[in-house]
């Protein structure tokens, strides 16, 4: 006496003659080969191999690429074969059914997730095209103890500076960017940053490169302040932005805070590589320390790029510390709060 | 643009005290880049063409002409290395539902460097002569429009790469960019390169230098005006012609701040600490066969003979695995599928193949002539090994080299002997596959099957393009080669694109403190500073 049991999972009736249906629109519809996310192109992809493969089994094999390492998640891979076998197509384990390779290929514009079989004579591919500006690859680095990062904005146009500013009247808050030749204002409203209004500073077409301007706060004067090539200029946000420059120099260009820890003075500094590296900002004892090699070393984090710019708030708390994120291309603002750890 | 929604500080333990700032002393990174400095550039090329509409396709020449050309001249837009288009000299654009009507807006402001403003009609007349024949270019107010007669998806990968430079050519024939640098003449005495190169500071006019010996020079000085910023150096000397051996030496005694590296010098490079960098592979050496010896047409020989390569051992002891085995026409990199394509050796099976043929076939007193295209030691290398590989299935070959030139000595005429198969280099520039494809297939004539949709753009149709030609054997592609360069100690902010292009315009030097408080940018009062360029020598052609 035998028994056989069937191990794959049921399929509705009503389910089939959807996926029926859809590959009878598939058959008579143009192709649409460029999908707007991994998931959406896994469904896609699986739809084409439905369509021409005659829902014989197949035996699935991922492989992946070190250019698409992370791309292909279990997420997708789970996607690609829910259609398939939506399809009526069976996912074979056993070695015998023809191998139906699937994998997630990068090139310089796009994220190509192709499958190809070798069963026939000539391998049949199938391609679906992803643009890679449609996706977005975030990278999470946990915070060392002491210094605490915390992500404000971020944009694909590059930022130059960026600093938070809490008005003493009104006890409103701000942040301010310069980005390209933009002055740009927001509030902070129900937990996000509403952007208020934008200037020109910088004559139409001109656009300053990393390191020509920046913002910081004067202490001496309370008022937020603007360097551009070096000379510091008085800023007004009463009404339109404008600005005017004294002819002043800036000094050396510190980054002081102080800890309740201990009550002495702290400095952020950053590491000493170049725009094309990765960064960390470390609290240290001594403004001429350098990250990582500083054995006064307070305390760390690391930033996902080089770290642009860094601009404390008025508060002397925080800072705004601008980075271009070398995973993803966009610029970031993070703020940067020192804190004892007990 | 994103809001990131921001949380509230943590408890009233965690709290920071705040102190004085001190004024005028806004915070920093230590990573900021200085302005100033010449970088000293040194190229094997012993000459350069700035001018796009010259530049023939795949030639190992454009890799180099596109280099320089890209300091001084822009794109419509740029692709990041994150996959992103970027606005550059167009602001926006938008397309039709089938991808054959594009639209450009042309970005306002932006100047040519001889002080003529950028228009539509100025884009139009740089560009129509580059298109291919499908695609016409008009100007509409203030923005340009591309018609092509069949879907063109890909247009945006097309015109951020390659010769799609817009440019500007006055009657003097010196063309003009809106770049980060204006080609110039060399400053005497001027630039931090000068100082510590006494070669580089002979006065050269701006005219592409083409001394076979090594020697030229050509000099691009800082646009003060460029719309994108003023670049961070103040020029780059870049010496044409310089042996490579010669150039790792410079880079390695402070000389030079950035050499092209031949991939046998790689390995000896990182040796001896050197930074080097490699892109993607970029060039192709591969076989073609055609017909005026009548071996070359047999299919079947033609299969023997690709059975016969040890593309491996090309890759890894000839270039010393500075390439890679190639099986299809297009880079993994740029394809995404060249992995779906295998090469086998199998030398029985040549050999097998081989007997089935004629006797008198690729043999004897009528050897299969393979003529080396590319000049070189390394495609002469390659040819020769191809030989041997082929003999080893019994296919004899003949191998008809470039003559290499020798200063003094009269130039030999290459035999003038019909060759069957041609050992070819292909350089790919540009960032569309598609395009890329059709540059190949018309450069060497590789006729498509009519049943091939030959197209369009999306890359199932461009493998089917591929196989149909590879499983002809007309074309043999051998191996795919990247780029290496060698980089001083002092030079910063190295971000080229890893398709090859150098970026420039990012680029900074770290120099002595006090050579970088001479040369730093300050606003109007340090451009006075800077090296003045003599004007352009009338008639001067790039």
């Amino acid at each position: 006496m035998s028994a056989k049991q069937n191990l794959s999972s049921p399929r509705p009736r009503g389910l089939n003659v959807f996926c029926q249906l859809m590959i009878f629109a598939l058959l008579f519809l143009p192709s649409r080969v460029c999908a707007e996310s991994l998931e959406d192109a896994a469904h896609e992809l699986a739809m084409k191999v439905c369509v021409a493969a005659h829902k014989q089994p197949v035996k699935v094999a991922w492989r992946e690429s070190p250019e698409s390492s992370g791309y292909l998640s279990d997420r997708r891979k789970r996607a690609f074969l829910d259609q398939i076998s939506a399809c009526g197509m069976e996912a074979a384990e056993n070695s015998d059914a023809p191998i139906l390779a699937v994998t997630m290929q990068v090139t310089p514009s796009k994220v190509l997730l192709i499958a190809s079989s070798t069963d026939a004579v000539s391998p049949q591919i199938y391609v679906i095209e992803v643009p890679r500006a449609s996706l977005f690859v975030t990278r999470e680095i946990a915070p060392a103890p002491q210094l605490k990062r915390e992500l404000l904005w971020q944009q694909e146009k590059p930022i130059q500076s960026a600093l938070e500013w809490q008005d003493p009247t009104t006890g409103e808050r701000f942040l301010f960017l310069l980005s390209e030749s933009l002055f740009m204002r927001f509030d902070f409203e129900n937990g996000v940053w509403k952007w208020m209004d934008s200037s020109e500073f910088l004559p139409v077409g001109r656009r300053p490169r990393a390191g020509e301007v920046s913002l910081f706060y004067s202490h001496a004067k309370e008022r937020v302040e603007l360097v551009l090539g070096k000379k510091v200029c008085d800023l007004d946000l009463t009404l339109h932005f404008s600005y005017t420059c004294t002819g002043t120099e800036v000094a050396d260009r510190t980054t002081e805070l102080s800890s309740t820890c201990d009550e002495s003075t702290r400095y952020l500094v950053t590491g000493k590589g170049d725009y094309t590296q990765t960064d960390r900002i470390t609290l240290a004892r001594a403004a001429g320390a350098r990250a990582a090699a500083d054995e006064t070393y307070a305390g760390s984090v690391d930033m996902p790029g080089p770290v642009l710019d860094i601009s404390v708030a008025e508060n002397a708390k925080t800072a705004a510390a601008v980075v271009k994120n070398l995973s993803t291309g966009n610029y970031e603002v993070y703020r940067i709060t020192a804190v004892c750890s007990n | 643009m994103r809001f990131i929604e921001s949380r509230l500080f943590a408890a009233t333990s965690l709290l920071t005290l705040a102190t004085q700032i001190f004024l005028g002393s806004p915070a920093t990174a230590a990573t900021h880049p200085r302005y100033g400095g010449t970088l000293r550039v040194e190229v094997h090329a012993a000459s350069v063409s700035l001018d796009p509409r010259e530049w023939q396709a795949g030639s190992l020449e454009s890799a180099t002409n596109q280099k320089m050309a890209a300091l001084v001249f822009e794109r419509l837009v740029t692709l990041d290395n994150y996959g992103r288009f970027q606005p550059a000299l167009a602001t926006e654009w938008s397309h039709d539902g089938s991808n054959k009507r594009w639209r450009f807006l042309i970005r306002a402001g932006v100047k040519f460097s001889d002080g003529t403003a950028l228009s539509a009609e100025e884009v139009v007349a740089a560009i129509q002569p580059l298109l291919p024949a499908t695609e016409q270019i008009s100007a509409s107010g203030n923005a340009i429009v591309i018609q092509s007669s069949v879907p063109a998806p890909d247009l945006l990968e097309q015109l951020a790469s390659g010769r799609y430079f817009v440019y500007r050519a006055p009657a003097s024939g010196v063309l003009v960019g809106t770049g980060p640098f204006v080609l110039g003449e060399v400053p005497i005495g001027g630039g931090q390169g000068a100082e510590q190169n006494p070669g580089s500071s002979r006065s050269q006019t701006s005219g592409a230098a083409t001394s076979p010996g090594g020697g030229g020079h050509l000099y691009f000085r800082a646009n003060e005006e460029a719309w994108s910023g003023r670049p961070f150096l103040n020029g780059i000397d870049v010496m044409l012609g310089v042996p490579p051996l010669r150039a790792m030496f410079d880079v390695q005694l402070g000389k030079a701040d950035l050499i092209e590296l031949v991939p046998e010098l790689v390995l000896r490079a990182r040796q001896a600490n050197l930074r080097v960098w490699s892109s993607e592979p970029i060039t192709m050496y591969g076989l073609r066969f055609d017909d005026t010896q009548v071996a070359a047409s047999d299919v079947r020989l033609r299969a023997a003979f690709s059975l016969s390569l040890d593309r491996g051992t090309m890759a890894n002891v000839l270039l010393q695995k500075q390439a890679e085995p190639a099986a299809a026409l297009l880079p993994q990199w740029l394809s995404g599928y060249a992995f779906l394509f295998s090469v086998d050796t199998n030398l029985e099976r040549a050999k097998e193949l081989r007997r089935a043929l004629p006797a008198n076939e690729a043999a004897g007193a009528a050897p299969l002539r393979l003529r080396v295209d590319p000049a070189g030691d390394l495609a002469k290398l390659l040819g020769e090994r191809v030989a041997v590989n082929a003999r080893q299935a019994a296919i004899l070959v003949q191998v008809i080299a470039r003559p290499v030139p020798r200063a003094g000595a009269a130039t030999t005429a290459p035999s003038d002997l019909p060759a069957g198969v041609h050992l070819f280099a292909w350089h790919y520039s540009s960032l569309s596959p598609r395009a890329e494809l059709d540059s190949l297939f018309a450069a060497y004539n590789l006729t498509e099957p009519s049943a091939v949709n030959a197209t369009g753009a999306d890359h199932e149709q461009l493998y089917a393009r591929e196989r149909r030609v590879l499983e002809d054997r007309r074309v043999l592609p051998l191996i795919v080669e990247a780029e290496s360069v060698g980089l001083g100690a002092n030079v910063r902010d190295w971000m080229p694109a890893r398709w090859g292009e150098w970026h420039l315009d990012g680029v900074w030097l770290e120099l002595p403190e006090e050579a970088a408080a001479d040369s730093s940018h300050t606003g109007n009062s340090a451009v006075e500073a800077l090296p003045q360029p003599r004007p352009v020598a009338p008639g001067a052609k790039p």
